[in-house]
């Protein structure tokens, strides 16, 4: 990438303003930075099997990148498992966006070498995701995350009902609550950070009419959306200072640092997206469950349709309790301390979120 | 009254102050060092990074957090004395030289974060432990901020009061203000300039350094590409506003600080929009700058490099 030209720019600038005022010097240094960040890190993994026709597909990424350990690295793992599917013949790389600008560029790099089919992770890349698909209709195109009123056929969004999976890991909390208050740290206040907010605590008042809700979403901050996990630490850290014992962490690294929190201070914990468990071993000891969307299983299957030319005409592959796309994870560490009565509730609740005899109370605005 | 003030939850709001202000804090004590001696440090940034990056890595290798604070700042001081070889000695332009380490941080660990930590998903080294005071750890108030903490913050607390001794009470500090100020009467006088102020950017570097730990080893226990977040700019500001001081630097942090931490709660009330959080610091920032920012005064001949005669 072209950091040389930037740099030579950026060093000219920085030679000539030095007699100027300090805050010159100050925003210079942020908007040096900023340019050189624009360019993300990428990488490949694998190679296709050599009898089949290789399909190649790109993945980009949001600012949260694939170290948020849940949606990001989830939906690569989407991505590896088509490859690892040798009748897909899936050749893959990703690109990590470092700024909401990258998002437009990161496509069109796939786009410009030829990508069969680009992935894009999040509602964030939503709009630069479906100029991208009309002005390549030869490209397949599919986004994490984002549903469109009337999207051109290449491109189709992949929709998760977050809120069943937040009502799910509410409720639980809300049985698990001691001190009645539960807490949530958000990520941005887009529609999928809202339905995971909105289900919880809709399902915490579920089985705890009673139970108080304390929460927060992230403002828009740039590079640092789900991506700041100092300041979802020291919110919740505040929440717990309000009287919370329960804490959702729903913000990439932004909602980790709320985990982090909970450890620190011998708190429970909701860890979002994937099994933190598993992939996020440092809140393991406060992760009473996970509210799951099954990202992995989205992305392969948006893959495996566009291999075999199964492409959902419609536009929208919908994941939801019915087709196992949403879920809560084990309770591991908390198996032992959560009763057979609260587990047997649980399980209900899921089974009527299934056959629709329960609403979240999710409606979108 | 009591219960409304209760209500408010003042003491989380002051510890979390205190905690968001240390790094800013260490970052600026570093940032005034070197530039009372006559050195811009805009490289705050990237020296907070590397620290913070270094710190977390042997921390992880060594199983030890302090070996991973006392390797942030070391980390620190090389980096920073990369800054004074290249604008001491090589008189290269002092923003070009902060610039390329800002540069430079960002890359560098961002490579070796991608390459030897991203994919392994272990259990970090964990954080610094919290200390508590006896028995002062249970006045109201004051206990739950200043008497119970991690080590880092404490040491904010103590560096500001050392910073500033060594600054205004000790012959060194005569000298290093005599360098920035006016480097070619200092020499006369028979101070070595190129040493001052080596020692003082070198020691900026241990500042910033710890600053850095705060983020991977105090607060994380982890580390994230650009993990800092453009605090050590904020830092800078801080060091302005405080007027090359070490008081006003920590008071200037608490205030950067302080807006994040009200900012945050303000999204309880509903008639406030959500977006406005998020714009506080910001405009808090303007009306600073613009409003007290006038009267001050830089040391005379920072960012000039000195050549002997």
């Amino acid at each position: 990438m072209d950091d040389s030209g930037r740099l030579s720019l950026v060093t000219r600038e920085g030679g000539r303003s030095m007699r100027h005022s300090r805050f010159r010097f100050v925003s210079l240094g942020v908007v040096s930075v900023l340019l050189l960040a624009a360019c993300g890190g990428g990488g490949t993994s694998g190679s296709p099997a050599a009898s089949c026709k290789t399909f190649k597909v790109g993945l980009v990424t949001d600012v949260g990148k694939l170290s948020d350990k849940s949606f990001n690295a989830n939906a690569w793992k989407g991505v590896q498992d088509a490859q690892a599917d040798s009748s897909l013949c899936v050749q893959a790389h990703f690109i990590e966006s470092n700024q909401p600008t990258d998002y437009q560029k990161n496509i069109q790099t796939f786009v410009d070498q030829k990508y069969d089919m680009v992935v894009t992770v999040g509602f964030l890349l939503g709009d630069d995701t479906l100029a991208a698909a009309k002005a390549n209709p030869g490209v397949k195109m599919a986004i994490v995350d984002f549903a469109y009123d009337s999207p051109p056929p290449n491109l189709v969004g992949l929709v998760f009902k977050e809120d069943q999976a937040g009502f799910l890991a509410g409720a639980l909390a809300g049985l698990m609550t001691k001190s009645g208050t539960i807490a949530g740290v958000y990520g941005l206040k887009i529609p999928p950070v809202e339905k995971y907010r909105v289900g919880y605590e809709n399902g915490a008042k579920y089985t705890n009419p009673s139970v108080k809700t304390l929460g927060i979403y992230q403002p828009p901050s740039g590079a640092k959306s789900f991506n700041d996990p100092d300041w979802g630490k020291a919110r919740a850290l505040d929440f717990f200072g309000q009287g919370a014992d329960i804490v959702f962490g729903a913000g990439g690294n932004t909602g980790n640092g709320a985990l982090l929190a909970a450890v620190q201070q011998n708190k429970q914990c909701v860890g979002v997206d994937v099994d933190q468990f598993v992939s996020y071993p440092d809140a393991d000891p406060c992760l009473i469950t996970s509210a799951e969307k099954h990202i992995a299983v989205a992305v392969k299957t948006a893959i495996a349709d566009a291999v075999k030319a199964q492409w959902p005409s419609s536009g929208l592959l919908v994941f939801e309790a019915k087709n196992g796309g949403v879920g809560i994870s084990a309770y591991h560490n908390f198996d032992g301390k959560i009763s057979a009565d609260i587990k047997a509730k649980i399980q209900d609740i899921l089974k009527k979120l299934a056959d629709g005899s329960l609403q979240t109370g999710y409606t979108a605005s | 009254m009591i219960a409304a003030l209760q209500s408010l939850h003042l003491t989380e709001l002051g510890y979390l102050t205190l905690l968001a202000a240390t790094p800013l804090t260490l970052a600026a004590l570093g940032g005034l060092m070197c530039e009372r001696s006559g050195v811009v440090n805009i490289a705050l940034e990237g020296i907070m990074l590397t620290g913070a990056f270094v710190g977390y890595a042997a921390a992880l290798a060594t199983h030890n957090l302090w070996l991973g604070v006392l390797a942030a700042m070391l980390a620190g001081m090389a980096i920073a004395a990369l800054h004074a070889a290249l604008s001491i000695s090589l008189l290269v332009d002092q923003i070009v030289s902060g610039t390329v380490i800002n540069i430079l941080a960002v890359g560098i660990t961002g490579v070796y974060y991608r390459t030897y930590i991203q994919e392994t998903s272990t259990v970090g080294p964990g954080i610094l432990p919290t200390w508590h005071i006896p028995l002062l750890d249970r006045l109201p108030f004051l206990g739950q901020i200043f008497f119970q903490g991690q080590a880092i913050t404490w040491a904010m607390l103590l560096l500001i009061v050392v910073v500033h001794v060594v600054l205004f009470h000790t012959v060194w500090g005569l000298r290093t203000r005599a360098c920035g100020e006016h480097p070619l009467a200092a020499d006369t006088v028979g101070i070595n300039v190129y040493l001052v102020r080596y020692v003082n950017v070198i020691a900026s570097g241990a500042l910033a350094g710890l600053g850095g730990a705060y983020f991977s080893l105090q607060e994380i226990g982890n580390f994230l590409p650009n993990i800092t977040g453009g605090r050590g700019f904020i830092a800078l500001a801080a060091m302005i506003f405080g007027r090359w001081t070490p008081a006003g630097a920590f008071l200037a942090s608490l205030l950067f600080a302080g807006a994040d931490a009200v900012g945050a709660r303000i999204q309880g009330f509903h008639n406030i929009p959500y977006q406005f959080l998020g714009m506080l610091p910001y405009v808090l920032t303007i009306v600073v700058v613009a409003g007290a920012m006038g009267r001050s005064i830089a040391p005379a001949a920072v960012g000039r490099p000195y050549k002997k005669q």
